[in-house]
């Protein structure tokens, strides 16, 4: 649990430093409907996060300064560069033994029932009333 | 003055971000080129003169590791500038490894104001052509 708590602080500080999004206090539970999914398998660890096409686009969007609606290829470009950088952050502090560089993240879109979540530990961070589905297992 | 700027990323979106910033430090006539790792980069050596690179670090096929060797290795390019920027954060063993052979090591996320001081710096570009701190209010990279 206590690396779960690590990953979801270090995506939130990212979040913020980087994409202007700053987190909000849990909204009631619902069925969030996730149209993105960005993951990455380490040799100690798999970490997924889980995103709306509408948050998903408006981090694109001010990442990039773009004035249009994002193409689904600079989302996933972007999505994967942001679990890149939190995965970065998290293992310096999960994992400090840690010396292999990073494998690489991925990014494809999803839907709710596509991602396997069997074994993972699940949290949520909020941002303009829509979830974001942060899935963790230690290997 | 023109200068030749070589931003390597596997990312995309970070190498748009990178020369937008570069752009907002208004260091003059710049013509970026790019790199998605570094075979692509060496590439780019091969036929084009630098005058400084941001590279990444974990990138596929070349990793900035053997780029930054690879580089130092070439006579032409011993001296230019390189600055990493990268998302790994145990500074300790990059330190070990990049001592002596890169200007500067950046951890993402980086600050705008961190790319324009090594810009000026290294570039050595006279600090009245440059932007100004307001541009870059309330942004981090």
């Amino acid at each position: 649990m206590q690396k779960m708590m690590i990953l979801k602080e270090s995506i939130s500080n990212i979040l913020e430093e980087m994409f202007f999004l700053v987190e909000e206090t849990p909204t009631p539970e619902e069925e969030w409907i996730f149209d993105f999914c960005t993951h990455i398998e380490a040799d100690d660890f798999l970490i997924k996060i889980l995103i709306s096409k509408n948050l998903a686009q408006e981090i694109t969007v001010n990442f990039l300064g773009l004035a249009d609606e994002p193409e689904t290829e600079d989302i996933t470009d972007c999505l994967q560069e942001i679990l890149n950088m939190v995965t970065g952050n998290f293992v310096g502090l999960a994992y400090p033994d840690h010396k292999k560089l990073l494998p690489f993240p991925a990014c494809k879109p999803c839907s709710n029932k596509s991602v396997k979540n069997d074994g993972f530990e699940e949290e949520f961070l909020f941002y303009h009333e829509q979830a974001i589905k942060i899935l963790f297992k230690n290997k | 003055m023109p200068y030749n700027i070589l931003v390597v990323d596997d990312s995309r979106s970070l190498r748009r971000v990178m020369i937008k910033t570069i752009r907002m430090c208004h260091i003059g006539d710049v013509t970026y080129l790019q790199a998605g790792n570094g075979v692509e980069a060496l590439e780019v050596l091969s036929h084009e003169w630098i005058d400084m690179i941001f590279t990444d670090i974990n990138m596929p096929e070349m990793d900035g590791y053997t780029l930054v060797e690879e580089i130092r290795k070439n006579p032409v390019f011993e001296k230019t500038p390189i600055v990493v920027i990268t998302s790994e954060t145990r500074r300790r063993d990059m330190n070990n490894i990049l001592e002596g052979k890169v200007e500067a090591i950046l951890t993402k996320p980086f600050r705008p104001e961190d790319i324009r001081d090594y810009l000026i710096k290294l570039l050595a570009i006279e600090e009245q052509e440059n932007a100004e701190d307001d541009d870059f209010e309330g942004v981090d990279f």
